[in-house]
């Protein structure tokens, strides 16, 4: 009798290997080798064993230290195009709308989303070009020609040119959730503030906020975690430069391992990415959970 | 008044925001038509005549590269669906003992941000001597792709009846016979939905494949770049050339959207 269960649960683990061994070849085996060698001098084949030293490299290192302060901006300008722009279209999208209004726009909204991301990088580069680019067209049509830079190749405007990018910020998933969100509200309530007299932007302030508290949250959460790992923007459009003036640690980890060759460097900075991500991560699961 | 005058002025910033929603991508399809000397000279003017050349000399810029990207795409969807089935059924039907632990093994492979793999997954592919082969692509997308199939499908298959498995096996069926009979045609649905968004994220990723491939094994992405950073820019080739590569995400898309979402209505109801 027991051969034969396990036989059974034999054939069970036979059916599962192949998914585990793909997951550990390509997925823990990946992270074991990045913890181990980010306290090692690695050039894929052999390593030797340096302690802290790249923790300290990374802390004493000033394109270090202009990335984080690069990603602090980048993070918490994310967070609030992530929001402000999605839910205003949302809204708005709801105020006006009769149904094929509403179909209309949010079809409109989410049409860039159609091409691979890729594509629209490099049309934002090319909106940034310093000669034919659309931005300094439209600044030397309207008589601003002072005004015109090679946006993406000048210290003090690749950072903003990178956050000013796929402006207004609508097209992607927060603004599907969002207008999900606001579609499945009840009206009772706000029919009986409307009763009471309540105005519009009342409506929206008192009932719809509140509402949209876990659609903030989830919207905030992931967006931050996307926030510290997206670089192939920055690497696509300026490769990291001038200098390090838009790179974040992500991209100057990125150059550090495929540019220079310091696979140790590289993989202590993205230990430290994903100690922050974990640790962002928990917060905001304890943060979720005293609410609810 | 003023319910009707917010209303006005709610559609002119929402017509606003659409405009600039869209500007890319009415430019993509303007300059995709002109040439690069109408270009430089008379940005704002209408292109003399549609170049439809650019697209002709496009495609041959192309082709190749999305031919490559069909490939690894095809590859992947092929494995993400048959692991993602396959381990996703053991986990629905067989009771065995630390089921719990190794789903749990699984499922939390996604706390793994990509970020951290990349540098030592380079290592792993360089290693094993897959650098500037497909495998080097198709191995590590097959390992994170199955497991939205796995947990679409434990889901999808713990709500079929048992009595089907049963009769199956009173035919005189094994195991092997009842997933690849009963279960896998059964679950069409959620796989096409896995395919899809399996094609869509592999399609569109740049930065493993330029890390991984060298410039003649290029999928669509990597060209896409190429076009750009080689020097002869031209301009409306380059946009004729991302329109066309564009052209089976756009595709599917539009025609997958049905199944897209079926698959998960049909995923989140039975659960």
């Amino acid at each position: 009798m027991n051969t034969v269960r396990w036989k059974r649960y034999g054939l069970s683990y036979l059916f599962l290997l192949p998914s585990f061994l793909f997951i550990a070849v390509f997925l823990y085996y990946p992270v074991i080798l990045a913890f181990f060698h980010s306290f090692t001098d690695w050039n894929l084949v052999q390593s030797k064993w340096t302690g802290l030293h790249n923790f300290r490299t990374m802390f004493g290192d000033s394109s270090f230290r202009t990335g984080a302060v690069n990603q602090v901006i980048y993070t918490l300008t994310d967070v609030v195009k992530a929001i402000v722009f999605p839910l205003i279209a949302a809204e708005l999208i709801f105020l006006i709308g009769g149904p094929r209004i509403k179909y209309t726009f949010r079809t409109g909204f989410i049409l860039p989303m159609l091409l691979p991301g890729i594509v629209t990088i490099l049309l934002w580069q090319n909106i940034y070009d310093p000669n034919n680019g659309l931005l300094n067209q439209l600044l030397t049509l309207a008589g601003l020609e002072s005004w015109t830079h090679a946006w993406l190749g000048e210290d003090g405007t690749a950072l903003w040119a990178i956050v000013f990018y796929n402006f207004p910020f609508i097209a992607g998933l927060p603004f599907l959730i969002f207008y999900a969100a606001i579609g499945n509200m009840s009206q009772v309530q706000i029919v009986a503030a409307r009763i009471d007299g309540a105005n519009g932007w009342q409506v929206f302030t008192r009932i719809h906020l509140p509402f949209l508290v876990p659609q903030f949250k989830v919207v905030t959460i992931l967006t931050i975690i996307g926030s510290l790992q997206d670089f192939v923007k920055i690497m696509v459009m300026t490769g990291g430069g001038p200098g390090v003036a838009p790179s974040n640690p992500a991209m100057i980890m990125y150059n550090a391992a495929f540019g220079s060759s310091q696979y140790g460097y590289g993989s202590a900075i993205g230990v430290s990415l994903f100690l922050v991500i974990l640790a962002l991560t928990l917060f905001n699961m304890k943060f979720l959970k005293t609410d609810y | 008044m003023t319910a009707r005058l917010s209303k006005w002025a709610g559609s002119a910033v929402l017509v606003a925001l659409l405009v600039a929603t869209l500007v890319p991508f009415f430019l993509l399809i303007y300059f995709s038509f002109k040439d690069q000397i109408e270009i430089l000279v008379d940005f704002w003017g209408l292109p003399s005549a549609l170049k439809w050349e650019n697209y002709s000399a496009a495609w041959d810029a192309v082709k190749a590269s999305i031919g490559h990207s069909l490939y690894v795409c095809f590859v992947t969807v092929l494995g993400a669906v048959l692991l993602g089935s396959l381990s996703g059924f053991v986990f629905a039907r067989h009771r065995f003992p630390l089921r719990g632990l190794l789903y749990l093994m699984l499922i939390g492979v996604m706390m793994i941000p990509s970020l951290l793999n990349i540098v030592p997954l380079y290592a792993i592919i360089n290693n094993l001597g897959f650098t500037n082969s497909y495998l080097g692509l198709i191995l590590p997308y097959i390992a994170g792709t199955q497991l939205l199939g796995i947990m679409l499908c434990r889901t999808f298959y713990e709500s079929l009846p048992q009595e089907l498995s049963e009769a199956a096996r009173i035919d005189g069926g094994g195991e092997f016979y009842v997933y690849s009979r009963i279960a896998l045609p059964l679950s069409l649905p959620i796989l096409v939905t896995v395919a899809i968004v399996t094609f869509l994220a592999v399609y569109s990723d740049y930065l493993w494949p330029f890390i991984v491939l060298s410039q003649e094994h290029q999928t669509f992405t990597m060209a896409a770049v190429g076009l750009n950073r080689s020097g002869r820019t031209d301009i409306g080739l380059s946009f004729a050339a991302y329109i066309v590569g564009s052209v089976p995400t756009i595709l599917l898309i539009l025609f997958g959207m049905k199944y897209y979402i079926e698959g998960m209505v049909t995923g989140a109801v039975k659960a």
